[in-house]
């Protein structure tokens, strides 16, 4: 069931990166920031977090968007070494400003109005696991037919296709990458919300987890597809999980990481081939 | 926690240097140490973020460039052994009292004490607690099931616990010992699948706070819990785990509850006066702290001067009675560095607080709840 | 305030470019001779020590990651095979360190020589994320390895400092001297990669990797003989490192920071230049030092922060570090300037 919350984290990276070809290395230090919000907004002001799924929605847009009018955009033109170092510096920054300004500590939200659990069929499922599934099906379906049915969702892929084709057709590539940051931020800062529900954050080691784990999907769902992530995402919740029961458990992470480093090494056949070669 | 330290220490150093109406503790009996014509006591603290290599290198500033006169600390194994490396290499002594690793004090050094239980010893106390169970009330309990985190925290601990029950007929250990990557992992359904697969009766598990609550958690939705989840402690007796209410009833080895006031009187206005002065009482944590800096005190106070050869045998002829250093145990250091009084018991986790629970003619009455309700009755 | 320009002038002053390497080098490292006699306290020479090993291990990096630009996120793993197998050998074994650091440094090639053959066919941010996702992995491994401590780590005996072939040494001096040596060392065998064949090709592999191809420049194994060269510098730094700080854990030699470490030294400094990662190593080293007891424990993550923007801008403004390439493609090999202020080489540039 998580693979399909590391599906939606994988779909936002997955459509930065087709888009316009830069790896986020700093996506779950993203999703941290929604997830800081939301933490300290339900404990401070008892707020429902389903209430700040629309607001965390909107303000990592906000920050996507921002981020890449800011910072990315200055490195588009120069080497893909300075974009890397970009995103990394982006990790780095902040990672630790969240750890200065409000402390190395696991958190979690407590008291959330669907807490608790049930049995089903003799496999215990928890109500807030449950939500967030819901809640990654609603948003990757609402982002699919944002991309499939609307005009920005058409530009947007026609960039990804193809930069120099779609400016010709008047589309201001710029404000394409400009929006895709924005979306593909949105959707981590969803399910960044919603995983902050029921586990404990924190700050080292909850980003480091998801943005593999949102690489390992994209990488091995094919690049640019939504679908493709949502899958990937799946696989990669359904190997941490079988890994650890199967085989020993004291190696669960490093089989994510075999998976990554063989979803690239294959990369080219990805799963689902949905953008042209590029 | 480094902040929670923090607090009892200055509580403490203002103690000595003001002087607090505290018998028996050792050096607050007035102005600045006693025994060395009220000198003052300074602390300086740095900070080692867990790594070895900074460890060292900020003992060493302290040594070399700060001239200190006595090393505390570490907390990780790690980092103690690196900085206990460099008192020995410095000739200063090292008294230990927030590291509780068992091999602490076999790598023949001179100039390092440990204060506090190690885990061998905290892992005797949980096995005679449970043992007693099965002897009083007849808990039937056998079968353990060890998991812990793979940091040095972890693995030393789960290493200890390993050697207890080895030598220990009447429990064994189902399935094989588990670990698990602390930072990285998401859910702990897998190994407590393992864990039932094997049947065990009672869950040790060492880990962070994190992955403590994980634990917890997963366990709640699954609607599972052992005969009886014992734990070393560490994560378990953490203010962050023990407010939220899936915490409840886990026994824990621990040196420390909320109600061993009632035992340990002294111990209470020891927590009152840390309170009242830095606003941050005792727990499960800063209370090693506490201890280590009044061991160290007490070295200063016996010792003839405070040069590191006065200060050696000072500390190595240590004999302090319950409370003189802060402790509910008294301080007496063998060969090789470790204190043999040094015991640990067992408490519970009732409403957030920690209680007594063994050995029993500690523990209050009706302090334990056993056996532990399911999930659904709670 | 006007970044670009005042970065430009900035740039005129630092214009360290019209004197000639040659002279430079030497002129550098003998100079930072002296400085164990100015040493004030315990922590200079300490961080005077860091430094000296970071710059040796940036050069590493550098040659990989500069010259023939392969941004490696995985690094420390070699450091680590380093740092381990100079330890067991000792610890264990008895085995003198002067021997172990060449084992060790065999080792970390043959680790980055496999790595390298398994990844070199990815290209770009993909074989970054695939050397990252390998130094993570290994890091669970090493966590879960008991022969060589798992999480505990191993310890040093101390009791054998001073012994003459431990490389365990009681005055901070000679560790100041050992890692001078590496340092040195390193800077001068990139120097003469710099001005070498093999240091065109892999600037030519940077540039355009199909070009180079072509052109008759088989990319894969100059790629691997790069990554060998690296792996080995790294394997003895890790080496150095155990012998210094006299204990090995994974923690502190597989971390994120020490993979970050590696990277930000060259790029900060000047990626695929002779010295810039002296001065990256400098500059990182004193600033991660000094505000780490400053600040003490209260500020915990402040340092990193600025770190983490310091990248941030540099990858804006500055991609290739606070020096500047000299050209080595189309222009001469010497390393004199010939044109007065030194043009922005476009073509270094991907």
């Amino acid at each position: 069931m998580i693979g399909l919350a590391y599906g939606l984290v994988a779909a936002g990276l997955g459509l930065i990166w087709g888009v316009m070809d830069i790896v986020n290395f700093a996506h779950g230090e993203h999703m941290l920031i929604a997830m800081y919000v939301t933490l300290l907004t339900t404990a401070e002001l008892s707020v429902s977090p389903l209430l700040l799924l629309p607001v965390n929605a909107v303000l990592m847009f906000a920050v996507g968007y921002a981020t890449y009018v800011v910072i990315i955009k200055r490195t588009m033109d120069g080497p893909v070494l300075g974009q890397v170092l970009c995103t990394f510096g982006l990790l780095l920054a902040i990672r630790y400003g969240i750890i200065y300004l409000v402390g190395p500590s696991t958190r979690t939200v407590s008291d959330f109005a669907f807490d608790g659990s049930t049995n089903a069929y003799g496999i215990s499922i928890s109500y807030p696991a449950v939500l967030t599934a819901i809640v990654s099906v609603v948003t990757i379906v609402l982002l699919y037919l944002l991309l499939e049915q609307t005009s920005i969702g058409k530009a947007i892929r026609a960039t990804a296709q193809d930069k120099q084709a779609a400016q010709v057709l008047g589309i201001e590539t710029d404000r394409i990458y400009a929006v895709s940051w924005g979306i593909g931020l949105a959707a981590t800062g969803v399910a960044g919300t919603m995983i902050a529900t029921y586990f404990p954050i924190q700050p080292n080691s909850t980003p480091g987890v998801w943005t593999i784990a949102s690489f390992a999907a994209v990488a091995l769902g094919g690049l640019g597809s939504i679908v493709g992530a949502v899958v990937g995402g799946i696989v990669i919740g359904l190997v941490q999980n079988l890994g650890a029961t199967l085989l020993d458990p004291s190696y669960q992470q490093l089989y994510v990481y075999i998976v990554l480093i063989a979803a690239l090494l294959y990369q080219r056949e990805g799963i689902l081939n949905w953008v042209s070669d590029r | 926690m480094g902040t929670r330290f923090q607090d009892v220490v200055g509580a403490g150093v203002q103690a000595v240097n003001e002087g607090a109406d505290l018998p028996p503790l050792a050096g607050a009996e007035g102005e600045g140490i006693q025994g060395q014509d009220g000198a003052t006591v300074e602390v300086l603290w740095r900070d080692h973020q867990g790594a070895s290599d900074v460890a060292r290198s900020e003992a060493e500033s302290l040594v070399l460039d700060e001239g200190v006169d006595m090393l505390t600390g570490c907390f990780y194994s790690g980092s103690t052994q690196a900085v206990s490396q460099v008192a020995e290499r410095e000739g200063v002594p090292h008294v230990c009292g927030t590291a509780i690793g068992e091999g602490l004090t076999e790598r023949g050094l001179d100039w390092f004490w440990q204060v506090p239980p190690h885990t061998g010893v905290k892992g005797e106390s949980m096995f005679n607690f449970a043992s007693d169970m099965n002897s009083e009330y007849d808990a039937g309990l056998e079968r353990v099931a060890i998991i812990h985190q793979d940091g040095t925290f972890g693995t030393e601990v789960a290493n200890s616990m390993v050697g207890v029950i080895e030598n220990n007929d009447e429990f064994e250990q189902a399935p094989e010992t588990i670990s698990y990557n602390a930072s990285s992992v998401t859910s702990l359904s897998p190994q407590l699948q393992t864990i039932r697969d094997a049947d065990a009766d009672i869950i040790v598990h060492a880990a962070n706070v994190r992955d403590a609550l994980i634990m917890l958690e997963d366990m709640q939705t699954e609607d599972y819990y052992p005969e009886m989840m014992l734990t070393p402690g560490s994560a378990y007796l953490d203010p962050s785990v023990l407010e939220e209410s899936v915490s409840e009833h886990v026994f824990s080895g621990s040196d420390f509850s909320n109600d061993m006031y009632s035992i340990h009187p002294p111990m209470g206005e020891y927590n009152s006066y840390a309170e009242e002065n830095s606003g941050t009482p005792f727990d499960g944590s800063n209370i090693y702290a506490w201890g280590e800096f009044f061991t160290a005190v007490a070295a200063a106070n016996q010792a003839d001067s405070l040069d590191p050869a006065d200060l050696q045998s000072s500390l190595n002829s240590m004999r302090l009675d319950p409370y003189e250093a802060g402790l509910p145990y008294p301080v007496e250091f063998d060969d090789n560095g470790y204190n043999t009084e040094a015991f640990s018991f067992v408490v519970q986790a009732d409403d957030g607080e920690l209680e007594t629970v063994w050995p029993f003619d500690q523990a209050q009455d009706d302090a334990m709840t056993y056996p532990v309700p399911d999930w659904s009755e709670r | 305030m006007n970044i670009p320009q005042t970065a430009a002038e900035f740039k005129d002053l630092v214009d360290l470019q019209s004197i000639p390497l040659v002279y430079l080098i030497p002129a550098i490292f003998i100079s930072a001779l002296a400085l164990p006699y100015f040493a004030t306290s315990y922590f200079f020479i300490n961080t005077a020590i860091y430094v000296l090993l970071f710059v040796g291990l940036g050069q590493s990096w550098n040659i990989i990651g500069g010259y023939a630009g392969q941004i490696s996120l995985g690094h420390a793993v070699m450091f680590a095979t380093g740092a381990y197998t100079t330890a067991t050998l000792f610890i264990y074994y008895g085995i003198t360190p002067y021997l172990g650091l060449i084992v060790a440094g065999l080792l970390a090639a043959a680790v980055g020589l496999t790595l390298g053959a398994l990844t070199f066919r990815l290209r770009y941010h993909y074989f970054s994320i695939a050397t990252l996702a390998a130094t993570l992995g290994i890091y669970v491994i090493f966590l879960q390895w008991d022969w060589i401590g798992g999480a505990v780590g191993l310890e040093y005996p101390i009791a054998q400092i001073g012994d003459s072939l431990s490389l365990m040494f009681d005055s901070r001096e000679m560790y100041f001297y050992v890692m001078w040596a590496f340092a040195l060392g390193t800077t001068v065998l990139v120097y003469r990669l710099h001005t070498s064949k093999l240091g065109i090709y892999l600037k030519a592999i940077d540039i355009d990797q199909e070009l180079a191809e072509n052109a008759g420049i088989s990319a894969f194994w100059y790629k691997m003989y790069a990554m060998g060269l690296s792996s080995f510098i790294a394997g003895i730094g890790g080496g150095l490192f155990a012998q210094y700080v006299l204990y090995v854990e994974p923690r502190i030699l597989l971390e994120l920071i020490r993979n970050v470490e590696f990277v930000l030294i060259p790029v900060v400094g000047g990626l695929g230049t002779v010295l810039g990662p002296v001065v990256g190593a400098a500059i990182y080293i004193f600033t991660r030092e000094y505000t780490r007891t400053l600040l003490g424990g209260t500020q915990t993550g402040l340092s990193w922060v600025i770190f983490g923007t310091i990248l941030l801008l540099i990858s804006m403004y500055r991609p290739s570090g606070l020096i500047r390439r000299r050209p080595v493609i189309g222009g001469r090999k010497q390393n004199t300037q010939s044109s007065a202020a030194p043009a922005r080489s476009e073509a270094d540039d991907d």
